[in-house]
């Protein structure tokens, strides 16, 4: 039996280098990773508090400021709204809901459009309101 | 709560032996980050946009409660995800152990300083940064909230003489 598994040249499925990912999987893989980044992000937070607290804040505040970190800022909210978005989706799924391909799809759509709109929302309210 | 089978763990069955309780503390954790994050968005990018200082806005004990526990729970839950993570992907045992152990021992340094300096804050002010111009007399210097008061004092002063 292991002999003819050795010899058979079988495809591998899913060989990750040429096989296009589903969206049901690419939303997968981009939930971890964001929730990495998120973790990450989660740390410089904390230290940052830290930082404020004990009276050296002023030189990350401004450093916050400069376009390349306000850029990495608005993507780690985009990453928040993701992974918050869909892990209620997980949370639904997990009470054995919603689980047929159409509604997957459908949610996993809704999931990226609404991180998307949130992010903006709270970028803008924040230049244009405050 | 166990929802583990009886012979899953006599066998120390998946890849991290054990488990299901971490499967529920997460899930949970999830849930109380929901309304947390929504609360953090709104009111953190405008502390870090300068528009909202974070320590004008952590002498609020609503907002001083939700920080530590937005940074409590979301470094659990966080902390539970990366240990997935490596759990995953980490197939040397001495590796997977080692850095297991770095991620909870820094996880627990930082949300334990933060948590220290949240109240600190709160009740406090932080260390604010002296005032360069600050005429600081012998009794005000002690405490940073009568640095500033002098501080507001001496820019009072100046708009009176000029």
């Amino acid at each position: 039996m292991s002999e003819k598994k050795h010899n058979s040249h079988r495809p591998l499925s899913p060989h990750l280098s040429i096989y296009r990912l589903p969206l049901s999987a690419l939303l997968s893989i981009t939930h971890r990773i964001t929730g990495f980044a998120l973790f990450i992000g989660a740390l410089l937070l904390a230290w940052w508090v830290v930082l404020n607290a004990y009276g050296c804040g002023d030189c990350i505040n401004s450093f916050l400021r400069t376009i390349p970190v306000r850029t990495f800022l608005v993507l780690w909210t985009l990453a928040l709204y993701y992974h918050m978005l869909n892990g209620i989706r997980h949370l639904y799924w997990d009470m054995a809901k919603g689980l047929s391909i159409k509604s997957v799809n459908l949610s996993g759509i809704l999931v990226v459009i609404f991180s998307v709109v949130l992010t903006l929302a709270s970028w803008l309210s924040v230049f244009y309101i405050f | 709560m166990d929802l583990r089978s009886p012979l899953g763990k006599v066998k120390g069955l998946g890849a991290a032996k054990n488990g299901a309780r971490e499967w529920l503390s997460m899930r949970i954790a999830a849930l109380a980050l929901v309304p947390l994050t929504i609360w953090f968005v709104t009111i953190v990018i405008r502390a870090s946009t300068g528009a909202e200082t974070l320590i004008s806005f952590l002498k609020s004990p609503f907002d001083a409660t939700a920080m530590i526990l937005f940074l409590g729970v979301a470094l659990y839950h966080g902390c539970l995800g990366i240990k997935e993570i490596i759990e995953d992907y980490v197939h040397c045992h001495c590796a997977k152990t080692f850095l297991l152990i770095v991620l909870k021992f820094f996880t627990a340094i930082t949300a334990t300083l933060a948590v220290l300096a949240v109240i600190f804050v709160h009740i406090n002010g932080g260390i604010a940064k002296k005032p360069a111009n600050a005429v600081v007399t012998q009794e005000a210097s002690d405490t940073t909230n009568e640095v500033w008061k002098n501080e507001f004092f001496n820019l009072f002063k100046e708009n009176i003489s000029e």
